[in-house]
């Protein structure tokens, strides 16, 4: 056995009873299990797994109540586990989360840290900087300050629902802290489940009076104001949320929702030169992006202001990675608005496969009808056609543009007798583009 | 201008680490399985292929420290030693964790690093306490 304190040794007896989980798929397991060993934790007390598969199959079994997982397993399989671990232990029980990563930047661990992670364990660590985490944590868990006990008690009474007794605990935790932030947060948050926003502000303002920069309360005066439709007032808490603190990755996408809401459309261009500064962003965060430059430059076509549009789409495209989805979005806006120039621009450089899908070729199409050039778009409409492409737009495009060209009506009744097989149900609607563009004699 | 997301946010470290045998006069391939696992005042822990040696073998070693997405003010750390393998335990099929005892290294150097190591620890302790509390 290693060496303890007098302090760390009381720890022993509280963790005989404790199950221990530590998912490594890389490398630290040696050192966890001999800090284990200094704990006299038995080892038919530890799972060792290396895989995600292992890992749930243990917490759906033996539920840990320690669990040390390596980030590089997936930071979503990671933050899964741990909201498993933390459904299906009993309630009241031991719970403690280390997650051990070589990673250390601040949106990772304020991610992890609003994802219940109790603490981060820094790679490479030393096997004191390790014990010291393990210990402090644990104490907290064991033996918690009167505050955190009856926290502890309130969040177990809002996760049953019991919401009176829940803001009862935690109008009584206020008192056994002379800066209750957390209590009054916590108290805002059953009032958000009751879905009574209005007095879920209250607490936060109150909690805002303790600390002003409160995370806690700044995002849930944020989810507030946004369900109240308050969209102003959640941009304000949101701007102080980001002047203090790292937004979570996974809350970056209401961000951008809250500014293109407000219409702070410089917002999104802000963001996109930083995203331009980082060599990588997560995937989910480039699309909604992405998707967000495109609002921006729907919202200065509408203004108008067709330069800052072609930039806003430049930037949605770049930022996206070409997203066909985005891609696409960004052609339906360059065709409703008849840019022609521009989207010829824009094709050269979509990727081929893009290119040549029926919803870019649709798309090509209407923008042809659109400008007048009828010819070149009954022309791609039938070759299409004739490619088996069944697209209800596609044949309705292809009937109007041969009335209006004066086509033959042995060539026009094929078309909807096609269009017909293809679309049964709207039949009499493709009929009805006949009759109606035929003059009265 | 206040921004949804600072570059400073996403700003992480990695360890770039090579290898030398110097009992065998071989070098170990730069690898995804060679990582940084523990440190202490005499020496480390590395994760290294299972070839890379064996008890009593020294190992040149170069671990050179960055801060990624950090486009400007790059601050690289470079730390070089020879250590002597004490210890080896199979982690996988291929990898080992290989303890290592320093034989020549600049003390104040090391040092630094484990000082280093212990700051990145206590803030990010200190982010976690600012987001729980």
């Amino acid at each position: 056995m290693g060496e303890l304190t007098k302090g760390e040794q009381k720890l022993i007896p509280l963790l005989k009873s404790a199950r221990f989980l530590i998912v490594d798929p890389t490398s630290s397991r040696k050192s966890l299990r001999s800090l284990m060993s200094d704990f006299s934790v038995k080892p038919d007390q530890i799972e060792v797994v290396e895989n995600v598969p292992d890992a749930m199959h243990v917490i759906e079994g033996r539920t840990p109540n320690v669990f040390f997982v390596e980030y590089t397993i997936g930071s979503q399989a990671c933050f899964d586990m741990i909201r498993i671990q933390s459904e299906r232990l009993e309630p009241g029980s031991l719970r403690a989360v280390f997650l051990i990563t070589t990673q250390d930047s601040n949106s990772m661990v304020t991610s992890a840290a609003t994802e219940n992670v109790d603490a981060i364990i820094v790679k490479p660590f030393s096997f004191g900087m390790l014990k010291d985490r393990f210990c402090e944590i644990l104490f907290q868990k064991l033996a918690p300050t009167p505050y955190v006990q009856a926290l502890d008690k309130g969040r177990l009474l809002l996760k049953e629902e019991q919401f009176d007794e829940a803001l009862a605990v935690f109008r009584q935790a206020r008192t056994l802290d002379p800066k209750p932030s957390l209590a009054l947060a916590l108290e805002a948050e059953t009032f958000q489940a009751r879905k009574d926003h209005e007095e879920a502000l209250k607490c936060y303002e109150e909690a805002l009076k303790h600390n002003p920069s409160h995370f806690r309360s700044l995002l849930g005066s944020f989810d507030s104001y946004l369900a109240l439709g308050k969209n102003d007032e959640a941009y304000v808490s949101a701007r102080t949320l980001a002047q203090h603190h790292t937004i979570p990755a996974k809350r970056i996408p209401d961000m951008i929702r809250v500014s293109i809401n407000t219409q702070h459309f410089e917002d999104l261009v802000g963001f996109y030169q930083t995203a331009g500064d980082l060599s990588s962003m997560d995937e989910s965060i480039a699309s909604h992006l992405g998707a967000g430059l495109v609002i921006c430059g729907l919202h200065f076509l509408k203004r108008s202001n067709k330069d800052s549009a072609i930039d806003a789409f430049r930037k949605a495209e770049v930022a996206s990675k070409q997203n066909p989805r985005i891609l696409m979005r960004i052609l339906q806006a360059l065709v409703s608005a008849g840019l022609e120039a521009e989207m010829k621009s824009f094709m050269s450089r979509v990727p081929e496969e893009i290119r040549n899908s029926p919803d870019v070729q649709m798309a090509e199409i209407e923008l042809l009808k659109k400008t007048g050039q009828n010819l070149r778009a009954l022309e791609q409409s039938l070759r299409l056609i004739q490619q088996g492409i069944k697209v209800e737009k596609l044949y309705e495009i292809a009937i109007t543009v041969s009335i209006e060209l004066k086509r033959k009506d042995s060539l026009i009744e094929d078309l909807i007798f096609k269009a017909g097989n293809a679309f049964p149900d709207k039949k009499p609607y493709y009929e009805s583009l006949h009759v109606k563009s035929t003059p009265p004699t | 201008m206040n921004q949804w997301i600072k570059a400073k946010d996403f700003l992480k470290t990695t360890f770039e680490i090579s290898v030398k045998n110097v009992t065998t006069h071989t070098s170990v391939a730069a690898s995804t399985v060679i990582d940084l696992i523990e440190v202490n005042e005499n020496g480390l822990v590395l994760k290294l292929p299972k070839s890379a040696g064996a008890l009593g073998h020294l190992l040149m070693i170069r671990i050179v420290r960055k801060k990624e997405q950090q486009t400007k003010n790059s601050t690289d750390f470079t730390f070089d030693f020879t250590g002597k393998v004490i210890a080896m335990d199979a982690l996988e099929a291929t990898a080992s964790a290989v303890s290592l005892q320093f034989y020549q290294f600049n003390e104040n150097d090391w040092k630094n690093f484990l000082k280093e190591s212990a700051e990145r620890q206590n803030s990010v302790n200190a982010l976690i306490k600012k987001v729980q509390e």
